[in-house]
Order: C-alpha cells, then sequence, then structure tokens
C-alpha cells in the first residue's frame, strides 16, 4: 500500500543563519540535506514536523565543490566522497567506508552530515570520522561551536550539539606522515545488507614499521558509534603491529556493548568487534615496512 | 506551499507545480503516468523504484521532487528509441533476465547507470552496484551475464 508522506511545509533558506532563524521560530521544525533517512522516517511517524527547512539552497553549499582534504559541506553526499580520491594513505579508511556504505541507490543522495546526525549506532562514517580526530562545525541561535564527532553522539538518534543547531561542515585534519587507515565492516550478507560490526583505524609508524601512536573506533558495537580509548596506550608500544593484534581486538571487544537484535545477539556482536578488529590490524600489518615508511 | 519545478522527462521539457511532501515516485506515476517505476519498501532499499537523474541511478521514492528543479529524469518508458529496444533491454530479453518483472525497469535503468559510468566493471563491482536492486525470482546470475553482454557487444563495437 501506497504511504504518501504526511504533509508540511518546505522552505529553502539561502544562508545558514536564515536556517537556523528558522529553525528557532518553529518547535516542529527540521533540518533536510539528503533526506533518504528522514523521508522514509516521516512514513512511519505519526507527527512529523510540520516545518521543513531543506538546505538544497544554502549558499555557498550548492555548488560542485562539496568535499576537499579538510572539509567537507553539508551537501556533500557519500558519492561525493567515493569520487574524491584522498592521496594520503591515512584516508584509507574513510575512502573504504564510504565505498562499503551499501546501498548504491541512495549513495548519490544520502549526505555525510545526515549520516552523521542520525546518530545511530551502525553510522557508517562515524568510525573513520573519529580516528581521524574529524570536528563537526555548527552554528545555533546563540552563536557557533564545534564539536569533536567522537563527542557527537549522546545517544541513538540524539546528538549533543545545541538545540536547533545546523551542521555547516565536517573539518578533517591531514593525517600524521607515515600514518595509515583502515576500515573494515563486517555485513549479514551481500554488500547491502544490515551491518553486524565495524571497525576503523589510524595507526602512526616509525620508519622501521613499529607503531608510535594511532587510534581504533568501532561502528554498531554499542549504541552509538565510539573510541576504544585503551587502544590509545597500547598504539604508543613503539613495537610490530603484529605484536599487539590481539591487544587490540581485546580492547575492542571490551569496549563493545552491543544489543541483541534481529541480525546478531550481542554475545555474537561482541565476538564479532574483536575478529574484524584483529583482521583491520593484520591488514594494515601485512603493507610492507618500506611502502608505508615511503607513504 | 506549492513549489515551481522544471523537469526534462524522458526528453521531454515540464513545469510543473508539485507540493512540498511529493515524491519523484508519486509525481512520475501520478501526473505523468509513467508506472514503470513501482512503489514498493519506499525506504530506498528495494530498487523497483529506480530512476535515472542526470544520469544517475537514485531511488525515486526519497527524493522530494521539488530538488530537481532543471533535472533530467528518465524512466523506463523513455528507453525505446524510435521504436527500439535500448540494447540493455534487448540483453535482458535475449539472456531471459526476468522472471515476474517486478524489479526489472529499475535493473535496467541501475544497469544503464553502471554501464555508463564504469564500461568495464567486473563481476563483482557490478554486484556491488547492483546490489539497491532486489530481485525475488532470479538468482542475479542472468542479469548479470545481460549486463556482461553488453560489455562485450560495446567492447566489439568499439574495437
Amino acid at each position: 500500500m501506497q504511504r504518501n508522506l504526511p504533509p508540511f511545509e518546505l522552505v529553502y533558506p539561502s544562508t545558514a543563519q536564515d536556517a537556523v532563524n528558522l529553525r528557532s521560530e518553529c518547535y516542529s521544525s527540521c533540518y533536510l540535506a539528503g533526506g533518504t533517512h528522514l523521508i522514509p522516517h516521516w512514513r512511519t511517524v505519526e507527527r512529523p514536523p510540520e516545518l521543513v527547512i531543506n538546505l538544497k539552497r544554502v549558499a555557498p553549499w550548492n555548488t560542485d565543490d562539496l568535499v576537499n582534504t579538510s572539509w567537507l559541506t553539508p551537501l556533500a553526499t557519500i558519492s561525493d566522497l567515493q569520487k574524491h580520491m584522498f592521496s594520503h594513505p591515512g584516508f584509507s579508511g574513510l575512502s573504504t567506508a564510504a565505498r562499503e556504505f551499501g546501498a548504491p541507490l541512495i549513495e548519490p543522495l544520502a549526505t555525510v552530515t545526515g549520516n552523521l546526525a542520525a546518530a545511530r549506532s551502525n553510522c557508517a562514517l562515524a568510525a573513520p570520522l573519529i580516528t581521524l580526530a574529524a570536528k563537526v562545525h555548527y552554528v545555533s541561535i546563540v552563536g557557533s561551536g564545534h564539536v569533536s564527532v567522537d563527542d557527537l553522539f549522546e545517544k541513538p538518534g540524539c546528538t549533543t550539539l545545541p538545540h536547533g543547531a545546523l551542521i555547516t561542515a565536517i573539518e578533517i585534519p591531514t593525517p600524521p606522515p607515515n600514518s595509515h587507515g583502515a576500515h573494515l565492516s563486517l555485513r549479514g550478507g551481500t554488500t547491502s545488507s544490515p551491518l553486524i560490526v565495524a571497525a576503523s583505524t589510524l595507526v602512526e609508524l616509525n620508519d622501521d614499521g613499529t607503531v608510535r601512536g594511532g587510534r581504533l573506533s568501532i561502528t554498531n558495537a554499542a549504541s552509538t558509534p565510539r573510541e576504544v580509548i585503551a587502544a590509545q596506550e597500547i598504539l604508543r608500544a613503539h613495537t610490530r603491529l603484529d605484536d599487539i593484534v590481539g591487544d587490540l581486538g581485546q580492547a575492542a571487544a571490551d569496549a563493545a556493548d552491543p544489543d541483541d537484535d534481529r541480525w546478531g545477539s550481542a554475545k555474537y556482536r561482541k565476538r564479532m568487534t574483536r575478529v574484524v578488529t584483529e583482521r583491520l590490524i593484520k591488514s594494515i600489518a601485512s603493507i610492507p615496512t618500506t611502502e608505508v615508511a615511503t607513504q | 506551499m506549492t513549489h515551481s519545478v522544471s523537469l526534462t522527462v524522458n526528453g521531454q521539457d515540464h513545469t510543473l507545480e508539485v507540493d512540498g511532501n511529493q515524491t519523484l515516485l508519486e509525481t512520475i506515476r501520478e501526473k505523468f503516468h509513467l508506472t514503470g517505476a513501482k512503489m514498493a519498501c519506499e525506504e530506498g532499499r528495494c530498487g523497483a523504484c529506480t530512476l535515472l537523474v542526470n544520469g544517475n541511478a537514485v531511488a525515486s521514492c526519497v527524493v522530494l521532487v521539488s530538488d530537481l528543479d532543471g533535472a533530467t529524469v528518465t524512466t523506463i518508458e523513455g528507453l525505446p528509441s524510435e521504436g527500439e529496444l535500448h540494447p540493455v533491454q534487448e540483453a535482458f530479453l535475449g539472456c531471459t533476465a526476468l522472471q515476474c518483472g517486478y524489479c526489472t525497469p529499475g535493473m535496467i535503468l541501475s544497469s544503464i547507470s553502471i554501464l555508463d559510468k564504469e564500461p568495464n566493471a567486473g563481476e563483482n563491482e557490478v554486484r556491488r552496484k547492483l546490489s539497491g536492486n532486489i530481485c525475488r525470482c532470479t538468482g542475479y546470475v542472468k542479469i548479470i551475464d545481460a549486463i556482461q553482454l553488453v560489455q562485450r557487444d560495446r567492447q566489439i563495437e568499439n574495437s
């Protein structure tokens, strides 16, 4: 049976400040960027927002220049991210996560900011952005600010941004020299099947291939994406990655706090967090030292 | 409040007034009466509603039509040219790449997008790109065969 969208007023502000003002004037309102999450959601709720503030015509976001190595604008889509060839190997995790987004027909529509703002446990791009120390910049009725992606998620469906805040950019710092990123996801079947668990890492290596630092984060292994804090200490070991694979896997499993769902039990998902993390670290450890040292 | 939208649908220019909550799929089916694109999951997950928007295969059930001012939309009805089926349609027929046919318009439009953007995509990449289109009848084997048949034909033409 067809479920038409419920009625709402749709407006197209031309500036970010106009958008924020409109949001503050109507409590039952929301921003719309890609819409691939919100539009299906509105078909299922009793009371959708009265006012939808569409960001597609906000200048200067309504241009083709949506992605560069340091910034993503709020209208940058998953396809934009896929097309953008980040040359630094530290961005490999982000590129992989974008390539494995798993929904080809919505990739030209779904935005990176929308993916983060939905604050779901399976937010595909959160883990690599956390490892890259990315920041979300926002503007609200009381001013502007920024928050690290690591601190963005309060609980499922809820961010730590002030009420009515509008994300204006995602800042992605350039990874340190001799660093390498990677991302690995486990799905229930094909590439478009539901995500079981995913892990991302950014490791910083010495010239001899030993590790000097880095970060590790996990997605769908807890109520929201999160960093594995204990991994920071392990990654400062100045030893070979091969020697700390098990430690990092255990740290990730310890940080995981998943729920049961129809795609897997909490116990299974926690175990897979360890497995995926260990495979992820091994994938970087298998890169020849000389290749890493020259990157 | 309605919004004025200019669309080129299957090569013909149109200007129409649409409500803000109207999706591209509803517009194509109810205003243009082009019913090849199907309403199914309405979550952008199954691909039955696939249309080409500016050459990209998208799930039209999650696109607001008011966002598409100036866009070019191609539906399955717009593919035949001068009475001739599109080569991908011919390949689907030739390979019997369909059973009930419900997913077929979306499958064909996604296939055209894949072939246009990545003409030499390997089987794994084709399967990945086609993973947004779900078929509950076939095992996808003949659909992949049809796409590879078009790839081979084009390679022969180009050589």
